[in-house]
């Protein structure tokens, strides 16, 4: 079966995508940049327009130069002196390969959008396999219209060559960017003036080439098979092998990653949370981009600051609700970096996600007319955001005997929260509403229920008991309470209900020792 | 406008303003005041009649304005006194002590919004609400949220939760409090259709809020007796007693329930002890 390649380039990728995916970190509240909504199209980054070039760290000399600069013939290869002297106003960065790689990676997302296929050609390509993918487009003019669509999002440079075999579109990009071939005859044709130069293969073997005078892919193809086997290694022959397509090129498939993790280095030191929220909106974009892709949710987010001179600072948000949408989970940030407090500035945020959901589109009565903003697992979350867990509590109920343990109030556990949520979903127990009773008939039901069911309990019951220093009234009713006897640690309450002077109705006890105490309060 | 035979007061924004009792002649001069008042606080100039339209100006001789939707309480004496039930999508004041049945005084109400399937909160409690209560009532616990900040944090946290559209009352216990905070509720309490009940200790010194009902309640031997402070649409000073005996027969004094109730579960030969402190 005849394979199709698409080698796709990206002469200068640290040089275009840098700036604009560094870019929003704000020096200050007080510049009030808006930050757009679509990255800027090609042409109006601002390095277009400035000379710039990347530098080798060690090499010190030039690794890329944008087109300004080559404009004023500062080339790759030459030293950072000769290209200082031919502009003396040059922008001069650093070549990070991690930070390429990254962009790659971002790129090969994008792809991934397109195409099912991809492998990575570090530093800076993509290998794009097509004949799977041609019958969805209808045929390859139409699937490189939409690549160029999706390319051109980004303020970015590219070229590609499309081939029958992986290797051939490689040298076809190089050679000759833009062209498509579609038969073996065609390929044969474009191959032949290739140079040999730009065959991936060992530099001594390229010498050895060079020396018998082979100048041209097409003179080399020429030689019979059996003289190149014994002149030189094996390596060139699998090479060519590959190239023709006799052999499957030995790629590794580009997968997406499981987790989000996006990482943003700024360009300030920021000292103040409030002007993290501009950056840190930029990661949750991303975010935002990645489960909507997917058509899912996230629960968890984490976020690293990396600080100066101090350990990196690792923060944790947990929404109840799960959300994909950026602005909601920057609500969230706001109020928990509001509790915040910077002990060193910040030089880079990492965030990263867990615990994702797939997307359940949410069943609202439709008649209720729902006027509020939020759910209550967003409520949820927001609160716990701004309090702390901690302070968001539900009383729950337990199968414990004496009445402190009984009743407690427990902060919302995710587990809880899954309670919450599945009860939200399913209708409520119709209850018939108050209006159409009369007060008689309601009190009559409710009394019974209460009177048989349930003990008699106060509503609020105090975390310590405290000691009963006023005098009360005690009411007829008596219920005795012998906590823990199977523990060996017995004592004997003596609950009665009481009117203090002032009309409070409290819940006392007397202990064995003839001790009063205050346990609860009715209300 | 025929107002000549009718008394203006204009509440709840001016509410500290003492009631005053208008003379038609009286009135005529305070006109200008309503005026001004109107363009103070709704920052819009409109006639008078449009306010009286609206609830903001109202006829003390006429019946309670019907714009006000009202929802019952579940005692009887309470809807009476206060023309139906409780205001919605209000903030209505309680002053009260705690413990003196106030909770109990609510309850119905939040019985019956159960059904709403929304949440009912309860910002800083005086103390931990006890889950087997509340359950035994009927009010089921996934519903209940209990929250305990601080002081400017749980009006942040009342805001949210009345804004939020998804909880059906909110139970504020704070003491102080001032317009604009009150005001800021009040608008999240009608974006978001919830009553916020605010229960503040009894006191004669506190600052009177323009909320939309005001009661101040205190201890009875048979329940709670409701007194109006202020009241949107009506005349203050009603004081009524809610009898509890046949709700509660086991926390009112024994002797209105022989008087009251017949046939309870009570023992009739029972009698009150007195108990003072013993020192511990």
């Amino acid at each position: 079966m005849q394979t199709l390649w698409l080698y796709l380039l990206f002469p200068q990728l640290q040089l275009d995508l840098a700036e604009s995916v560094a870019a929003p970190a704000d020096p200050g509240p007080a510049t009030s940049t808006v930050f757009p909504e679509q990255p800027p199209l090609p042409g109006t980054a601002a390095s277009a327009f400035s000379p710039a070039v990347l530098l080798h760290p060690q090499a010190l000399r030039v690794h890329q130069a944008n087109a300004p600069a080559r404009a004023l013939g500062i080339l790759p290869g030459q030293t950072l002196a000769q290209a200082c002297a031919l502009c003396a106003s040059l922008q001069v960065l650093p070549w990070q390969p991690i930070l390429e790689q990254q962009l790659l990676h971002m790129l090969a997302l994008d792809c991934y959008q397109l195409c099912a296929d991809i492998a990575l050609a570090p530093p800076n390509a993509l290998w794009l396999r097509l004949d799977p993918m041609l019958q969805l487009y209808g045929g390859l003019p139409a699937f490189l219209t939409q690549l160029t669509q999706q390319l051109q999002q980004r303020p970015l440079q590219y070229q590609y060559g499309v081939a029958l075999t992986a290797e051939a579109a490689r040298l076809l990009c190089l050679s000759q960017p833009g062209q498509t071939v579609s038969s073996q005859a065609e390929q044969q044709l474009h191959l032949c003036s290739c140079p040999v130069s730009l065959l991936d293969v060992a530099p001594a073997t390229l010498q050895q080439l060079q020396r018998l005078g082979v100048q041209q892919l097409g003179a080399l193809l020429a030689l019979p098979v059996a003289e190149l086997s014994r002149r030189f290694s094996k390596d060139l022959q699998s090479y060519l092998q590959q190239l023709q397509g006799t052999r499957p090129p030995l790629l590794q498939y580009y997968r997406p990653p499981e987790q989000f993790s996006a990482r943003l280095e700024l360009l300030y030191q920021l000292e103040q949370h409030a002007q993290l929220h501009k950056p840190l909106l930029h990661l949750l974009r991303q975010l935002q981009h990645y489960l909507q892709r997917r058509d899912q949710l996230c629960y968890q987010l984490q976020l690293v600051l990396t600080l100066r001179d101090a350990t990196a600072l690792q923060l944790t948000l947990q929404s109840p609700q799960a959300e994909a949408l950026a602005s909601r989970w920057l609500v969230l940030w706001q109020l928990k970096l509001e509790a915040l407090r910077l002990t060193a500035p910040v030089l880079a945020l990492e965030l990263s996600a867990a615990q994702y959901c797939p997307r359940d589109t949410d069943s609202e009565d439709l008649y209720a007319g729902r006027r509020g903003q939020y759910t209550p697992l967003q409520l949820v979350g927001l609160l716990q955001a701004k309090l702390g867990a901690a302070r968001v509590c539900r009383p729950l109920q337990l199968a414990a005997y004496l009445p402190e343990a009984a009743g407690i109030s427990a902060p919302l556990q995710p587990q809880a929260l899954s309670q919450l949520r599945q009860s939200a979903t399913v209708p409520a127990t119709p209850v018939m509403p108050l209006v159409q009773q009369t007060p008689a008939t309601y009190q009559a039901r409710t009394d019974k229920q209460i009177s048989q069911e349930a003990p008699h309990r106060p509503a609020f019951l105090l975390a310590q008991p405290a000691p009963l220093q006023q005098p009360v009234q005690l009411l007829p009713g008596l219920e005795r309470i012998q906590s823990q006897w199977w523990q060996g640690l017995s004592s004997a309450r003596d609950y009665m209900t009481a009117q203090s002077q002032d009309g409070r109705w409290l819940w006392v006890y007397r202990t064995e020792q003839q001790q009063w105490f205050i346990h609860g309060v009715f209300a | 406008m025929h107002w000549d035979s009718s008394a203006y007061r204009a509440l709840p924004d001016v509410a500290r303003i003492r009631p005053l009792f208008f003379s038609v002649s009286l009135l005529q001069q305070h006109q200008e005041d309503l005026y001004c008042i109107n363009k103070q606080y709704f920052g819009i100039s409109m006639q008078l009649s449009e306010l009286k339209q609206q609830g903001y100006v109202w006829c003390l001789n006429e019946s309670p304005s019907p714009q006000q939707a009202l929802s019952p309480t579940g005692y009887a004496e309470l809807d009476q006194l206060l023309g139906g039930g409780w205001p919605t999508q209000q903030v209505i004041e309680l002053r009260t002590a705690f413990g003196i049945g106030e909770f109990r005084l609510l309850l119905p109400y939040l019985q019956q919004q159960v059904s709403r399937g929304k949440l009912q909160v309860y910002i800083n409690a005086p103390a931990q609400l006890h889950a087997p209560f509340l359950s035994s009532q009927g009010l089921p616990l996934w519903q209940q949220l209990d929250i305990q900040a601080k002081d400017h944090e749980a009006l942040w946290a009342a805001e949210h939760c009345l804004k939020s559209g998804c909880c059906s009352s909110v139970l504020l216990w704070q003491s102080s409090l001032n317009i604009a905070r009150l005001k800021r509720l009040q608008l999240a309490a009608a974006e978001g259709q919830a009553e916020l009940f605010l229960i503040r200790p009894a006191g004669p010194t506190q600052l009177s809020l323009p909320v939309g009902l005001s009661l101040a309640l205190f201890a009875a031997p048979q329940g709670v007796e409701v007194r109006v402070l202020k009241r949107r649409g009506g005349w203050p000073g009603a004081q009524q007693l809610i009898n509890f005996s046949s709700r509660w027969p086991r926390l009112v004094q024994p002797q209105a329930v022989k008087a009251g109730a017949a046939g309870r579960c009570q023992d009739p030969t029972a009698r009150t002890t007195t108990l003072t402190p013993v020192a511990i």
